[in-house]
C-alpha cells in the first residue's frame, strides 16, 4: 500500500513539451490490414533543434522472444534507413500471410491480437550506433551483425546505452483482421476548428479548439506535443476536443502537434507552426 | 527531581550577623561585604508521617558557618509553622519539621561570608527551611533481579507502590535493573513479576539514609514459603525463568514514549535498534537485516498479527500503553516462531493486573487518543482505549482547493479493549480486541452522468480478537492456549473499472506447553527444561485483482491451513546452555497445494562471567508462498517451494557496571529458494514495489540472496538519563534467476547510525535528541525512455547499473514538560522531528515523460505537539 501512497503524492509533470528529437506520430494507411496486404507508415519526427534526423526503421511481430521477422537474412534486408523530409518519411509495412491461418482457427479460450508491427529509431547523425552499424551491413555472424540483431530484437533495452537526447524510438502497431475494405476501421480526422495563425505574446495563452471525425468518437485520445511554451490537457468533449496552449516565459518559434488515436489502430496528426513574441 | 535548584531557591538567607573585623587586620581597599552562599544542601528528609498526612510547614534556623563555609551550629530560631495559614500551629508541631530541617542544614556547604576588607570571615545567619509536599526530597530506587545463580534476568516488570497511592513501573533492562526516581520518602511496595514467574512483593522503607537497592533473587522452582521482604535484602520470587532468545532488543514502553523522533510509536521505537534499516519517509516499516518489510513479521504476545501500521508504516494500530514492551528478534530465534524468513517484532501486553485504575486523554498533531485502565476487582481488570486522527480534517479541504479534485485526505481510527483476569494461583485469562480501520480517497466526478466518483482509493481494515488461557500446574510446567481470529480487508480502487482487494478470515491458534531448565551457571549443575507446542493458521482468503493499467485480472478464493508442531529442549551444562529445536511445518490450500518444511535450529549460550553472555546460533527459517502465487487461477504455480533462510549469528553481550551495556554481532544469512516472477503492480499487495526492469516469466523458486552484518549496541540508562548509539553494517544481495545478475537488494543500506538520548532534567522537564545517519538505498537510474505510441504513454528505459540514493541525515529534538498535581498530571511535549529540515532524496521519482529524475524528498521539519492528562 505504501507505494501507492507515494504514487499519490507525486505532482504530475509536463508530458507536452518536446525535448529534443521526438516521434510524435506514426500514421497507417490503412489503419487496418487483412493478411497479406500492406500499409504505408508515415513517421512525424520532430526536431526542435534543426540538427538533421536519420530513422532506422524495421517491421517486428514480437512473439516474446524477439521479433518473429529476424530469420536469418541478411539484416540489411530486414532494416531500412529512412532521411525523412520536413518531418515526415515514409515506410511500408506488410501483414504476415500466416495471420490469415491464425485468423481462421479455431484457438479456444487462447486470445490474441493480431498486427503489422514496426520499430522507428530515430536519431541525429551520428548518434545511434544501431544506426552505423546498419549503415555498415555488417556481415552475417559478425559481432556487428549480433550486436545490431541484439538491438533490433529488444531496442527497449538497447536504448539504454543510447544518449537520452538527440535519439528516440517508437513502436506502431497496425493491426490485422479478416475484416474487408468496407468493415475496417479507418483513421480519424482532426482539423483545428479555427484555423488562424498560432502567435502569442509571451505569458499567453489562446485555446486550441478542434473539430473530429470518427466512427467512434468515445474511444478517442488525444495527447499534444509543443516545442514551444506547454499545451494544457485536452478536454475531450467528443467531436470538439480543446487543448490550451500556453506561451511560456520565453519568445521563440517553435511548432504544436495534436495526435488523436481511437484505440484500434486507427489515429490522425495536426500540427502548426507556432510563434511567441 | 527538585533537589538542588529547588533547594537553593526555597531555603534563602532571611537575615546575617557578620563579624567585625580583627584588630590585626592590614588595611585594604575597603568593598561590599558579602553573605555566605549556599553551595550544597544535601535534601531535608521528609517526615514520612507529615509528608503522608500532606502537612507541609517551614522551620526557621539559625545557622554559625565558619570561615571555610561549614555549619558549626544549628539552631530552630522559629519552630515549624504551617504553610497554610489556615492550619493552626498544633497541626505541624512535633511532627518531626525541626529534626529535619537541623539535620539537612548541619551538612550545608557555604561559600565564606567575606568582609569589607575581602577577607574570609564567620558569620550567623538564618534559614527557613520550607517543607511541601511538591517539593519533597525525591529519591530513586534501583531494583535488581537476577536468579539463584545471580543472573540478571531482563524484561521483568517491577512496579512500586508508595503511601499516598502514587505508582511506578519499570522493566529490568539486560542486567535484569529497573531504576526509579522521584519517589518521595516513606513506605513503598515492590513487586517484580514476569511472564512465567509469579509475582513477589516486598515493602521498603526509604529515607534519606537507608540503602537504596534491592535485589530479587528468584528460585527456578516454585518454594512453598513467600517472598522475604525486607529494604536492602534479596528476596525471592517464586517462578520460572523463560527461555531468552539469542538476539532480543527489548524496548520497556515507557523507555519508547520519550525517545525523539518516534512521537511515541512503541514499533517506531525499533527503527532506532541494530539490525533495522531505515525505512523511507519517516513511516514505521521495518526492515530486518536486509530483508524486505514482508519477509519479517509482527506478533502480539507471540501470535501472528497481519496488520501492525496505518497506512502501512505511519502508526502502530495498538497502542503503546497497552503494551508492557516490545521486543526485536533480528534472527536466529527459537522454533515458537515460524513460517517467517527474516526477523520479527512481538508486542507483549503486560500480564500483571494494574495497581489501580488510570487514564488518560492526550491530543498531538495528528490524532486523538483516550485510554481507560480500570480494576474491575482484585482480580480483574479491564482497558479501553481508542484513536481518531484528524489529519484530513485539515488536509482535506487544502487538497480540494489546491488541486481541484475532491479527497477523502488520510484518516484512521483503531479500538483496542482488554479484559484481564488473574486468579491466586497466577493463572491468567485474557481478551483483547484490536479494530483498525483506514481510509484515503481521491473523488473525481463522472463526466457523462455529473456524479462523484472514487478516482483512487485506498482503505484497509481488520478486527482481530486475542483469547489467552495460561497457567501452571503443580510440576512447574507453564500451559498457555492462545486464540487470534478475525476479518480483515485490504481495497485498492481505481475508477471507473479498477478494483483489488484482499480480504483474508483467519484462526490463528497456540497450545504450548513450558518448563525451565532448573540449575544456575555458577555451578556445575545440569539442568534440562523443555518448550513444545503445537500451532496453526486457518485462513478463508479472497483476492481480486482487477486494475487494468496494473496488469491482468486475477483471482482466487481459497481455503488454507498450516498446522505446525515444535520442540526445543533447553540442556543446561553449568556455564552453557544449549537449545536445540526443530519445527515441522505443513501448509497446504483447497486449490491443491500442499507444501511442508522442516526447521532445525540450534542456540548456544555461555555466561562466562555475571553480566557477560556468548551467543551462537545457527538454523533454518522457512516462509510459505504469498496465497496469489500458488493459486492457478491468477497464474500461480502449484510446483512452488517454500523460501527459507539459513541464519547463522554470534554474538557478546557485556554489562558493565550498573548503567552500561554493550551488544556486538556478527549475522551472515543465505536466502534459497525465494519465490521471483510475474512481477506486475499487484505486488504491492504482497511485496515491494519491483524496481527496474520486470521480471514477467512465471513464478519459480529460481531467487537466492546473501545478507551479512555487523552490529553494536551501546546502551545507557541511569536514573534520569536513558541513551543508546546503535551502528549496523551490512550487506544484502539478490539474484533473481540463475544466469541473472547479482544485484543489491532495494533496501540494502551498509551503514546504519542511530544515536538518541533522553534525559530527565528538575521541575518535571525532559529533552532529548536522536542523529540518525543512513546510507541511501540502490536504484536502477533512468537510462533513456521510449514513447508507446498505442497508448501515447512514455515508457522508462532503466540502465542495468545501480546507483544509489544521497545518504540521509537527521536531526530530531525533543521536550516535555509535565507538572504533577494531587490527582493528575499534565504533560506537552515538542518533538521537531528533522529539526535542521534538511532534504533528504528517499524514492527517485520521474518527470511522466520520463525525462528528469525528481526525487522524492524525506519529511520536512515537522514540530509535533502533543498535550496529555493524565490520572
Amino acid at each position: 500500500m505504501l507505494p501507492l501512497l507515494l504514487l499519490a503524492c507525486m505532482g504530475p509533470s509536463d508530458t507536452t513539451i518536446i525535448r529534443d528529437v521526438q516521434i510524435v506520430h506514426v500514421g497507417a494507411s490503412p489503419a487496418e490490414l487483412q493478411p497479406g496486404e500492406s500499409s504505408t507508415l508515415t513517421v512525424t519526427v520532430a526536431d526542435p533543434s534543426g540538427q538533421g534526423v536519420e530513422i532506422l526503421a524495421w517491421p517486428c511481430t514480437d512473439l516474446g522472444e524477439g521479433c518473429a521477422e529476424d530469420l536469418g537474412q541478411p539484416v540489411s534486408e530486414w532494416v531500412s534507413l529512412l532521411s525523412p523530409v520536413d518531418e515526415d518519411a515514409t515506410w511500408t509495412v506488410t501483414a504476415s500471410p500466416l495471420w490469415a491461418k491464425l485468423l481462421s482457427a479455431d484457438t479456444g479460450s487462447a486470445y490474441f491480437e493480431p498486427y503489422a508491427g514496426a520499430w522507428f529509431l530515430a536519431c541525429r547523425p551520428g548518434q545511434c550506433a544501431p544506426i552505423e552499424l546498419a549503415r555498415s551491413a555488417p556481415a552475417a555472424g559478425s559481432d556487428d551483425d549480433v550486436a545490431l540483431r541484439t538491438f533490433l530484437n529488444d531496442p527497449t533495452t538497447g536504448m539504454a546505452d543510447l544518449p537520452l537526447d538527440g535519439a528516440a524510438l517508437a513502436q506502431r502497431r497496425v493491426p490485422v483482421s479478416d475484416r474487408g475494405e468496407d468493415e475496417r476501421n479507418q483513421n480519424p480526422e482532426l482539423r483545428l476548428e479555427d484555423e488562424r495563425e498560432l502567435s502569442l505574446a509571451v505569458g499567453g495563452e489562446q485555446e486550441l479548439l478542434f473539430g473530429l471525425i470518427d466512427e467512434t468518437p468515445d474511444a478517442l485520445q488525444l495527447d499534444g506535443y509543443t516545442s514551444i511554451g506547454t499545451l494544457g490537457p485536452a478536454r475531450t468533449d467528443f467531436y470538439s476536443p480543446t487543448f490550451t496552449w500556453y506561451a511560456g516565459e520565453a519568445a521563440g518559434e517553435g511548432r504544436i502537434y495534436v495526435v488523436v488515436r481511437d484505440g484500434e489502430g486507427g489515429s490522425a496528426l495536426w500540427r502548426q507552426d507556432a510563434v511567441v513574441e | 527531581m527538585l533537589a538542588l535548584p529547588l533547594l537553593l531557591a526555597l531555603c534563602l538567607p532571611v537575615a546575617a550577623q557578620q563579624a567585625a573585623p580583627g584588630p590585626g587586620d592590614a588595611p585594604a581597599a575597603l568593598s561590599e561585604p558579602t553573605l555566605p552562599v549556599l553551595v550544597a544542601a544535601p535534601a531535608a528528609p521528609y517526615p514520612p508521617a507529615a509528608l503522608a498526612a500532606g502537612l507541609e510547614a517551614t522551620v526557621l534556623l539559625e545557622l554559625d558557618v565558619d570561615a571555610t563555609g561549614r555549619v558549626l551550629d544549628a539552631r530552630v530560631a522559629e519552630a515549624a509553622r504551617p504553610v497554610d495559614p489556615a492550619l493552626p500551629v498544633e497541626a505541624v508541631t512535633a511532627q518531626g519539621f525541626e529534626e529535619a530541617a537541623l539535620q539537612a542544614a548541619r551538612a550545608f556547604v557555604f561559600t565564606p561570608a567575606r568582609d569589607a576588607l575581602g577577607q574570609d570571615v564567620p558569620a550567623r545567619i538564618q534559614y527557613r527551611s520550607r517543607f511541601t509536599v511538591a517539593a519533597a526530597p525525591r529519591l530513586s530506587l534501583s531494583t535488581q533481579v537476577q536468579d539463584a545463580q545471580g543472573l540478571p534476568l531482563p524484561g521483568a516488570t517491577v512496579v512500586v507502590a508508595g503511601p499516598d497511592g502514587a505508582r511506578q513501573e519499570a522493566v529490568t533492562d539486560a542486567d535484569g535493573v529497573a531504576r526509579f526516581a522521584d519517589l518521595p520518602v516513606g513506605s513503598w511496595t515492590v513487586a517484580a513479576s514476569s511472564t512465567g514467574w509469579l509475582t513477589g512483593t516486598a515493602s521498603a522503607e526509604l529515607d534519606a539514609e537507608t540503602a537504596r537497592e534491592l535485589v530479587f533473587t528468584l528460585q527456578p522452582d516454585r518454594p512453598e514459603t513467600g517472598p522475604r521482604t525486607e529494604a536492602g535484602e534479596e528476596i525471592e520470587v517464586v517462578g520460572q525463568r523463560l527461555q531468552p532468545e539469542v538476539t532480543e532488543r527489548v524496548l520497556s514502553v515507557e523507555q519508547i514514549q520519550y525517545l525523539p523522533g518516534t512521537g511515541g510509536d512503541v514499533v517506531k521505537a525499533v527503527q532506532n535498534l541494530p539490525g533495522v534499516n531505515r525505512a523511507p519517509l519517516g513511516v514505521g516499516q521495518i526492515l530486518i537485516r536486509g530483508t524486505a518489510p514482508e519477509d519479517s513479521a509482527a506478533y502480539l504476545d507471540g501470535m501472528p498479527l497481519p496488520i501492525v501500521f496505518h497506512f502501512a508504516g505511519l502508526n502502530t494500530v495498538i497502542n503503546g500503553d497497552s503494551l508492557e514492551e516490545v521486543a526485536f528478534l533480528p534472527g536466529n530465534y527459537g522454533v515458537r516462531y515460524g513460517r517467517t524468513l527474516a526477523g520479527l517484532i512481538d508486542l507483549r501486553t503486560d500480564p500483571s493486573l494494574p495497581e489501580q485504575s488510570s487514564g488518560y486523554v492526550s491530543v498531538d498533531l495528528f490524532q486523538a487518543t483516550a485510554f481507560v485502565e480500570q480494576r474491575l476487582s482484585d482480580r480483574t481488570a479491564l482497558t479501553l482505549s481508542g484513536r481518531r486522527s484528524y489529519i484530513d480534517a485539515v488536509l482535506t479541504p487544502v487538497l480540494t482547493a489546491v488541486t481541484g479534485s475532491t479527497f477523502q485526505a488520510p484518516r484512521y481510527y483503531d479500538l483496542n479493549a482488554r479484559l484481564l483476569h488473574r486468579t491466586d494461583r497466577g493463572d491468567i485469562f485474557d481478551a483483547f480486541l484490536v479494530g483498525s480501520s483506514d481510509a484515503f480517497r481521491v473523488i473525481g466526478t463522472d463526466e457523462s452522468t455529473g456524479e462523484e466518483e472514487t478516482t483512487i482509493g485506498l482503505q484497509t481494515r481488520f478486527a482481530k480478537l486475542r483469547l489467552l488461557y495460561r497457567h501452571f500446574d503443580d510440576r512447574g510446567v507453564r500451559h498457555e492456549t492462545v486464540f487470534i481470529t478475525g476479518p480483515e480487508e485490504q481495497k485498492f480502487q481505481i475508477a471507473p473499472d479498477g478494483d483489488a482487494f484482499e480480504r483474508p478470515f483467519d484462526l490463528s491458534f497456540r497450545h504450548e506447553l513450558f518448563k525451565a531448565a532448573p540449575g544456575g551457571h555458577r555451578d556445575k549443575s545440569f539442568g534440562l527444561g523443555w518448550r513444545v507446542g503445537l500451532d496453526g493458521i486457518a485462513t478463508k482468503y479472497r483476492f481480486v485483482y482487477d486494475v487494468p493499467a496494473f496488469g491482468l485480472r486475477e483471482e482466487g478464493d481459497i481455503g488454507i491451513l498450516a498446522p505446525a508442531l515444535y520442540a526445543e529442549p533447553t540442556i543446561r551444562l553449568s556455564r552453557w546452555d544449549l537449545v536445540p529445536g526443530l519445527r515441522g511445518d505443513l501448509y497446504t490450500t483447497d486449490a491443491g497445494y500442499t507444501n511442508s518444511a522442516l526447521d532445525p535450529r540450534l542456540a548456544v549460550l555461555f555466561h562466562p562471567w555475571t553480566q557477560s553472555r556468548l551467543k551462537i546460533a545457527v538454523g533454518k527459517h522457512s516462509q510459505f508462498p504469498e496465497p496469489r502465487e500458488v493459486t492457478p487461477s491468477s497464474d500461480g504455480e502449484l510446483s512452488l517451494t517454500h523460501e527459507y533462510s539459513v541464519q547463522t549469528g554470534i554474538g557478546w553481550e557485556q554489562g558493565i557496571g550498573q548503567d552500561w551495556t554493550v551488544e556486538v554481532s556478527r549475522y551472515y544469512n543465505w536466502l534459497q529458494d525465494l519465490v521471483v516472477g510475474n512481477e506486475d503492480a499487484f505486488r504491492f499487495f504482497t511485496g515491494p514495489p519491483p524496481q527496474g526492469p520486470l521480471d514477467s516469466d512465471p513464478y519459480a523458486n529460481d531467487g537466492v540472496g546473501r545478507t551479512a552484518g555487523l552490529e553494536l549496541l551501546v546502551k545507557y540508562q541511569s536514573e534520569r538519563t536513558v541513551a543508546l548509539l546503535a551502528g549496523t553494517l551490512s550487506h544484502s544481495v539478490r539474484q533473481k534467476r540463475p544466469d541473472a545478475q547479482e544485484l543489491l537488494f532495494e533496501y540494502d543500506q551498509p551503514l546504519v547510525i542511530n544515536a538518541l538520548g533522553s534525559h530527565e532534567l528538575p521541575k518535571g522537564w525532559r529533552v532529548g535528541a536522536r542523529f540518525r545517519y543512513g546510507s541511501g538505498n540502490p536504484y536502477f537510474p533512468l537510462a533513456n525512455r521510449w514513447l508507446d505510441l498505442e497508448s501515447g504513454d512514455w515508457q522508462p528505459v532503466y540502465s542495468d547499473e545501480q546507483d544509489r540514493t544521497a545518504a540521509f541525515y537527521q536531526l530530531d529534538l525533543r521536550v516535555d514538560k509535565t507538572w504533577d498535581f494531587r490527582k493528575w498530571d499534565l504533560s506537552w511535549y515538542l518533538d521537531l522531528q528533522n529539526a535542521t529540515n534538511r532534504q533528504n532524496p528517499e524514492v527517485i521519482g520521474y518527470s511522466d515523460d520520463y525525462y528528469v529524475e525528481e526525487p522524492i524528498n524525506g519529511l520536512p521539519l515537522i514540530p509535533a505537539f502533543g498535550l496529555k492528562g493524565e490520572w
